[in-house]
């Protein structure tokens, strides 16, 4: 780059040499994307009729709704407490047969795999579609083809969550040394061997991280699933609001907001003890071989008994979801016809102008749920961050309320908005903007608190103002992180987007929940397949605009 | 060129969390002169130097840098005293998915109202001076390239072009080379030591390496557990002598 005419020139005195950077792919990319933003906003607020006076009167229907479901209605404990023993037992059920599922899968859909060729692509179809096709929609089909209740439920959270866990733990076993299996082969062992005991070993820390983030995010799913008649404590909150008895709507709410907290909390916890685990974990393990045991023998510390034990309560918790899920034979056995009508009906896939309209207005509704979103998210993060927080105090109070709103699910939100404004993509989209503003708020002030601070110090040491130190030194460090975490908002909208008219709240959801009401599978397996390409497509391009900007 | 010291601690003390760092310490730095400050890790050459410039307040004593206390001064003031210190710390503190350019830009804020971000976005006049700067450190025909792909002794020539460009009056430099490799530090102190030289710029640059001291400075100021051990022309020094005082240190701190 350095090239000795421009080094020659640049030392004249009367000529300093070029004074404008050139033009860089990064530049236009981050230029392409706030247009970008920008005009998808601008669509989405034409789309739905967004007006400063439609937004206070809304602002203003919801406040009155809200007024009417005070005092909320907690009568009968014993019945909420049973649905969210169902709810959990939902996610529990879910993620344990999600974990049997994407094991064997991650290993095919990893690039160290060594089977037939053919495998692999095949094994990662099914993680991008599973992925792709959120619970909800799962659980409409599911509720379809076993009927009402937990069963449907368990397996729409199942089947959802295999691409994901499937996908992080191909990450971590590419990402496994490759030396021991090398070795393993060279003792002759075959290839399940070689990954039983070589890379299962080193990735199952991973696994485990993986499993209770997974598990998190079905609990919370886990609590919506009701709504489409797939079981837990969704059900009341959908039996109240088709009732119009808001107060039980929003005692409900309560519970699911409770429930949502706790689990926070007991995840902090288990992170950092996980954290604090590894490090004294290593030096037990170097511990020297008790004296009095035979070499044999490995014998019982309490690291050992633990191990064991946290295990078979693993197990124990998982036989005992599955049992809850009335796995008669009778059920599963009428499942099989319903199953075979539902894939023989999608044949072939049914497209039609309606169903385009209704997945572009999905389409619209998150990515400018999104933008706005990440917009409000900044403002909030840099009230969080410890580093950017104006006022320490305000931090931890927007914090706790981040949560918070986090708590929530998308669809208890669309659910509150539909009953204050009507149906329609304007509650849909108020919906997703309170999520996306909440998510983006967290990971913007993590990210944010990330950076690097010896940057800030040389500015402040230059006699910059805050406002200057912020543009020079902060918000250039940022940006990466808030493009592929803002992209990564607009992502998680847009699968959220696609449910949201089961609430009514706009969008294709409406229309994927009719079509199996009325048997018309083949426009299902179209909306599926409108879904996955577009979700697929967002994503691709969020991973190279990533990689442009980093 | 005896005039006002540029830059006065008066009976200085500091602590963090009841831990004393520094201890009654005195010093004047007339104009134009290039201080070493040396010393063993945690004798406190990093709190002195950021005493100098208000990013931390003495718990005792008084510090006059440039005739103003940066201690009470107002913000404003700090600020405008800020721009007129130049700081050079070991990590460079440059933001490295910019250029050199604009990173260098960054040293004319403080004269400046409105934030900035992009070379552009700052005068014309003011990227002439930038490149003038650049061109001083040998870094010209990089202006374009971004900070984090320079190797670590050109980040920190560009660091020292961005505290040119502040014009200062005097310069503080926190370990300069200490995160460099020998053939880059000599460079980079070659570069201060010009600059302190032919513009008349009083420099303090904490070192550990003692013959970089004796090589560099007119004078050496050696801190022991926070108090000034030694303080003498470079030229009256030896290697051998400086060496005592890190050896006595060690086993007096340990």
């Amino acid at each position: 780059m350095p090239s000795t005419t421009s080094a020659t020139r640049a030392t004249t005195a009367a000529d300093p040499g070029p004074l404008r950077p050139p033009w860089s792919a990064r530049a236009l990319v981050a230029a392409g994307l706030l247009v970008a933003a920008v005009a998808v906003t601008w669509l989405t607020f034409w789309w739905i009729g967004l007006s400063p006076a439609s937004l206070a009167a809304g602002l203003d229907d919801t406040a009155r709704l809200l007024r009417r479901m005070w005092p909320p209605d907690l009568s009968g404990t014993g019945d909420l407490a049973w649905m969210v023993a169902e709810t959990l037992l939902i996610a529990v059920a879910g993620t344990g047969l999600a974990v049997l599922a994407s094991v064997p899968l991650a290993f095919t859909a990893a690039r160290t795999h060594r089977g037939p060729r053919w495998l692999r692509p095949a094994a990662r179809v099914v993680v991008v579609l599973t992925r792709a096709v959120p619970t909800l929609a799962f659980a409409i089909l599911f509720v379809r083809i076993f009927g009402l209740g937990p069963l449907a439920g368990a397996l729409a959270v199942a089947v959802h969550s295999v691409g994901m866990i499937a996908k992080l733990l191909a990450d971590a076993v590419e990402e496994a040394d490759p030396a021991p299996a090398e070795a393993a082969r060279a003792c002759g062992a075959g290839e399940v061997q070689v990954a039983v005991s070589t890379v299962l070993p080193r990735v199952f820390p991973a696994l485990t991280a993986i499993v209770l983030y997974r598990l998190d995010i079905n609990i919370r799913a886990s609590a919506v699933l009701g709504v489409v008649g797939a079981g837990g404590i969704g059900v009341a909150l959908q039996t109240a609001l088709g009732s119009l008895n808001y107060h039980r709507a929003a005692g409900i709410i309560c519970v699911i907001v409770v429930l949502v907290l706790l689990l926070e909390l007991l995840s902090v916890a288990v992170r950092r003890r996980t954290r604090a685990g590894r490090s004294t974990g290593d030096t037990s393990g170097a511990a020297a071989l008790p004296a009095g045991r035979a070499p044999h023998d490995v014998g019982w510390d309490r690291g050992r008994v633990l191990r064991v034990a946290g295990a078979a309560a693993t197990g124990v918790v998982f036989l005992a979801s599955l049992c809850s899920l009335d796995l008669d034979p009778g059920r599963l056995s009428g499942a099989w016809p319903n199953l075979r009508g539902v894939l023989t009906g999608m044949w072939p896939p049914a497209f039609s102008g309606d169903l385009l309209m209704a997945v572009l207005e999905s389409l619209l509704m998150a990515l400018g749920a999104a933008a706005v979103g990440a917009a409000c998210g900044l403002v909030l993060a840099l009230l969080t961050a410890v580093n950017t927080t104006p006022w320490r105090p305000l931090s931890a109070v927007v914090r706790v309320l981040l949560v918070v709103v986090r708590g929530i699910p998308d669809l208890v939100y669309a659910l509150l908005f539909v009953a204050a404004l009507g149906l329609g993509p304007f509650a849909g989209f108020l919906a997703l903007w309170i999520s996306s503003t909440a998510l983006a708020a967290k990971f913007f002030a993590d990210s944010l608190e990330q950076l690097d601070p010896l940057p800030i110090e040389a500015l402040t040491s230059v006699g910059a103002r805050r406002s200057q130190t912020f543009a020079a030194g902060t918000w250039p460090q940022f940006v990466p992180s808030f493009t592929g975490n803002g992209l990564f908002v607009a992502d998680m909208a847009l699968r959220e987007s696609v449910v949201l008219g089961i609430a009514g709240a706009g969008g294709v959801g409406y229309l994927m929940q009719e079509s199996i009401a009325t048997l018309r599978y083949d426009t299902t397996a179209a909306i599926v397949i409108a879904i996955a390409v577009i979700v697929y497509a967002i994503e691709t391009l969020a991973r190279i605009a990533r990689r442009h900007l980093l | 060129m005896i005039g006002d010291p540029v830059l006065r601690l008066s009976e200085v003390g500091k602590g963090f969390h009841g831990t004393p760092v520094l201890d009654d310490v005195s010093l004047d730095v007339p104009q134009g002169q290039f201080l070493a400050l040396v010393g063993p890790s945690g004798a406190g050459k990093s709190t002195l130097l950021r005493l100098v410039n208000g990013m931390h307040v003495p718990d005792s004593g008084t510090v006059r840098t440039l005739g103003e206390n940066p201690a009470t001064c107002s913000r404003s003031r700090l600020r405008a005293l800020r721009a007129r210190v130049g700081f050079v710390f070991q990590q460079f503190g440059l933001v490295g998915r910019l250029s050199a350019l604009e990173n260098v830009l960054m040293g004319s804020l403080a004269t400046l109202r409105l934030p900035r971000y992009g070379v552009m976005s700052y005068p014309r006049a003011l990227r002439v001076r930038a490149v003038a700067h650049l061109d001083r450190v040998g870094l010209a025909d990089r202006r374009f390239q971004r900070c984090d792909t320079l190797s670590g002794g050109q980040q920190q020539r560009v660091a020292v072009a961005r505290t040119l460009l502040q014009s200062p009056e005097l310069i503080l430099a926190d370990e300069p080379v200490a995160s460099l490799d020998p053939a880059a530090s000599v460079l980079v102190l070659d570069i201060l030591k010009r600059i302190s030289a032919e513009d008349g710029i009083s420099v303090v640059c904490s070192l550990h390496q003692i013959e970089f001291a004796l090589a560099t400075a007119d004078r050496v100021v050696a801190l022991r557990g926070g108090r000034l051990a030694l303080d003498e022309p470079a030229a009256d020094l030896t290697a051998e002598r400086l060496r005592e005082i890190y050896d006595t240190a060690g086993g007096r701190d340990a």
